[in-house]
């Protein structure tokens, strides 16, 4: 919400920016133009200059000003010819002379109004129209402080060799406001540019506004005003599990509060508990109504498990000491906090938030009021066991044996079952060592992926079949099982030489599609396989759903064969079982040469064993 | 756009009167340098508020009471006042009132003129400024 909040102001910013400065611009044009059309007044008015100059020069030869004071009929005729040249914007037109004393006198004037008389003073910009005496060349005056004038054009009359008199032309402040006039239709263009910018971002804003209340509504609470559970869906999907400690906390025998005062008591105690949890959090933590009376906390950054026990038992004792009165009544409220202190170990958040749920379950149990988490999550082994098999993951330090498995007919290897290994500090890891402690972690899915790119990675070298061992979970994990299709997608020859063991260590949650799932790797070409049959959760029902290919019976079995009747017949039991419906057998455990020859007359396919051969570190040899 | 042309007519007409307001007030500091308060009498209605805004300036009702008339059309004052000190705001009436006036200030083509006549200044033994020398004429 905050980031859409920046990026909306930035864009707001920007539009303003680039409108602003296109107004701006608008005046820079008018400037521009306004120069332009100044220029081509003046040429204008030049050619005007010159042609009164000639006209003129017919009438006037030298003395000019003795001359026109002795004739006021030739005064009169051309005061009329100048002033068939005044017009707006150059309203004034008039010859001064300079009189001994450097003051500018009238000559003639053609100006329709406000006309000089003859010989009367004209107060002028002296030191310009001396400079025009001098140089005898054209001067332009800008009157920048009048408000009546705009510009003053002089033209230097020459009679014999010397300038006589000055031939003014007055641009009143009305061209400016012609020039404003002409370009008024194009900044008129731009100010409703300008406004329809302007109405675009409030729009724009308005909408935006509409989708960040409507939004806020679709992820809120509106009893509580936390966070709904349509928030939690968005939210952890992109949650880092590192940066977070998960707290479910459930109002204690709230049933009983809508039982005793009603379900406006049972409302008002919501608002309270969740305006209670608030308090105790930071602006950076999550708060959200997870079910009717729980609240799921998502604690940001905390500083070390103890930071997070705290925050929760700040929690359970706000509660424990506070009171609320509602209409009257004071209800006492306690609450009950499960606590997952690191949902990085878990495989998916999901899984944190249910061991978070399990937690509060056991709060529960054990009498409400309390806080419950798991002791052996602060276990500092654990973490440092997860590390050590990320970085080795990470630094390519994973990489798989591979145990011979044989035909017993023919006593030839016919496939390898890839065991992993880890490399730390130069010595050999084995999975006994730390698939346990990994297991519902994200380090334990990034481990699958690589063994199964390291197992593809072997089949596509060696062209040998190879199988892998998986858990149920590992199907359903939709990343493994992408991953698996992925790879396959892009060579199918692959799937021919896979064989995936499945571990019966797991109930299967969905057994439909676990079962579309191990069909569509069947399809593929996947051979499929039940591993360590006949020992834990094992259990005939399994055929009945999913479509296996090979029974492994387990290593104990086997191991028991020579001296064990009840091991002996267990295994036949299976042995006629898969016979029966086609199912290929293999034995693990083959450690000697008398399990060799028990299992070749039970009719056993295939087995594996040190009798046989111990695990090879690499199929180069046999390539 | 009338509108506009007119309101712009209008904020023109506000600045040349401080302008004016201003020349007046400094011709009047340069006739009567060493009063501390000027009586003045002013023939135009509209003016007359002009003149109310200078400072050290009273407008009083009577010419009679007047240390100087500010004239703007011919006024039978002129008639019956001798020896008054008269300033005139336009080149007709100056030409007009040669033989009284001291002087006269007036907008011509947009720019502010002052003429004072040297015979008449001397007349009243007015002693301007430096400044305005360049503005006292022999003749109107």
């Amino acid at each position: 919400m905050k980031s859409v909040g920046k990026v909306a102001l930035i864009f707001v910013a920007f539009i303003f920016s680039l409108v602003g400065y296109l107004y701006i611009k608008t005046y820079d044009t008018q400037e521009h133009l306004s120069d332009n059309l100044n220029k081509l007044f003046l040429s204008h008015v030049k050619a005007i200059a010159r042609n009164i100059d000639t006209y003129l020069h017919r009438y006037l030869s030298y003395d000019i000003y003795k001359t026109l004071k002795a004739d006021e009929k030739l005064r009169l005729k051309l005061q009329n010819a100048l002033e068939i040249a005044a017009a707006d914007p150059h309203r004034y037109i008039y010859v001064l002379y300079r009189d001994p004393h450097g003051r500018y006198r009238y000559l003639l004037d053609g100006s329709h109004e406000d006309k000089g008389f003859f010989d009367q003073k004209l107060d002028v910009d002296i030191p310009m129209w001396d400079r025009a005496y001098k140089s005898g060349e054209d001067q332009i005056i800008s009157h920048k402080d009048s408000q009546f004038l705009a510009i003053t054009y002089l033209h230097p009359l020459h009679f014999g060799n010397r300038v006589e008199a000055i031939l003014a032309i007055d641009f009143t402040s009305a061209l400016p406001r012609t020039i404003g006039e002409v370009l008024s239709p194009l900044r008129d263009i731009f100010l409703y540019i300008f406004i329809a910018f302007v109405l675009l971002v409030l729009v724009l804003l308005y909408q935006l506004y509409l989708y960040l209340v409507t939004k806020k509504r679709a992820i809120t609470d509106p009893l509580t005003n936390v966070y709904n559970r349509t928030f939690m869906k968005g939210f952890v999907d992109n949650l880092d599990p590192h940066n977070y400690a998960i707290l479910m906390i459930d109002i204690d025998h709230f049933k009983k509060i809508n039982d005793n005062y009603g379900h406006k008591a049972g409302d008002f105690i919501l608002k309270q508990a969740a305006n209670t949890i608030k308090a105790s959090l930071r602006d950076d933590d999550v708060i959200i109504r997870y079910g009717g009376e729980e609240f799921l906390v998502f604690l940001k950054h905390p500083a070390s498990d103890a930071d997070v026990l705290k925050i929760a038992e700040r929690i359970r004792t706000t509660f424990e000491q506070a009171k609320f009165i509602f209409d009257g009544h004071p209800i006492k409220v306690t609450v009950s906090i499960g606590v997952t202190l690191h949902p990085q170990r878990y495989r998916t958040i999901k899984e944190a938030i249910k061991n978070a749920d399990e937690q509060l379950y056991s709060a529960k149990r054990g009498g409400r009021n309390r806080i419950s988490y798991k002791e052996e999550a602060l276990k500092k082994e654990g973490d440092e066991m997860i590390s050590m098999v990320k970085e080795a993951i990470e630094n390519d330090r994973l990489f798989c044996h591979y145990q011979p498995i044989y035909n017993i007919a023919t006593k030839k290897p016919v496939k390898y079952e890839a065991l992993v290994r880890l490399e730390v500090n130069g010595k050999i890891i084995f999975p006994g060592e730390f698939l346990e402690q990994i297991a519902f972690t994200t380090v334990y899915t990034q481990l699958t992926k690589k063994v199964l790119e390291v197992v593809f990675s072997a089949i596509d070298k060696y062209r040998k079949p190879i199988s892998v061992n998986l858990n149920f979970s590992d199907i359903s994990d939709n990343v493994i099982y992408q991953n698996i299709l992925e790879t396959l997608q892009k060579n199918s020859e692959l799937a021919h030489y896979l064989t995936i063991e499945l571990l019966e260590n797991e109930i299967i949650e969905d057994p439909d599609a676990m079962r579309e799932r191990l069909h569509r790797f069947k399809e593929l070409g996947i051979a499929i396989a039940i591993d360590d049959f006949g020992s834990g959760y094992s259990n005939f029902e399994i055929f009945r759903h999913l479509p296996i290919d090979i029974l492994k019976v387990d290593g104990s079995l086997i191991r028991e064969l020579p001296e064990s009747k009840i091991s002996l017949s267990m295994t036949k039991a299976i042995m006629l079982f898969a016979k029966e419906n086609g199912i290929a057998t293999v034995a693990e455990f083959v450690e000697n040469r008398e399990i060799f020859e028990i299992l070749r007359d039970l009719g056993f396919d295939y087995a594996q064993g040190f009798y046989l051969s111990r695990p090879l570190a690499s199929l180069d040899d046999l390539h | 756009m009338k509108k506009a042309a007119l309101l712009i007519a209008l904020a023109l007409a506000t600045l040349a009167a401080g302008v004016e307001e201003q020349i007046y007030g400094l011709i009047i500091q340069a006739i009567f340098p060493k009063k501390s308060i000027v009586r003045v009498w002013v023939d135009d209605t509209k003016k007359r508020e002009l003149f109310s805004h200078i400072g050290r300036v009273i407008v009083v009702p009577e010419a009679e009471q007047a240390d100087a008339l500010f004239l703007f059309h011919e006024h039978k004052a002129l008639r019956h006042c001798k020896n008054c000190i008269v300033f005139v705001g336009s080149y007709p009436l100056l030409l007009k009132t040669q033989n009284e006036a001291i002087g006269g200030f007036f907008w011509q083509k947009g720019r502010p003129n002052i003429i004072f006549l040297r015979k008449n200044l001397q007349a009243h033994n007015i002693q301007l400024p430096s400044d305005f020398s360049k503005y006292i004429e022999d003749r109107p």
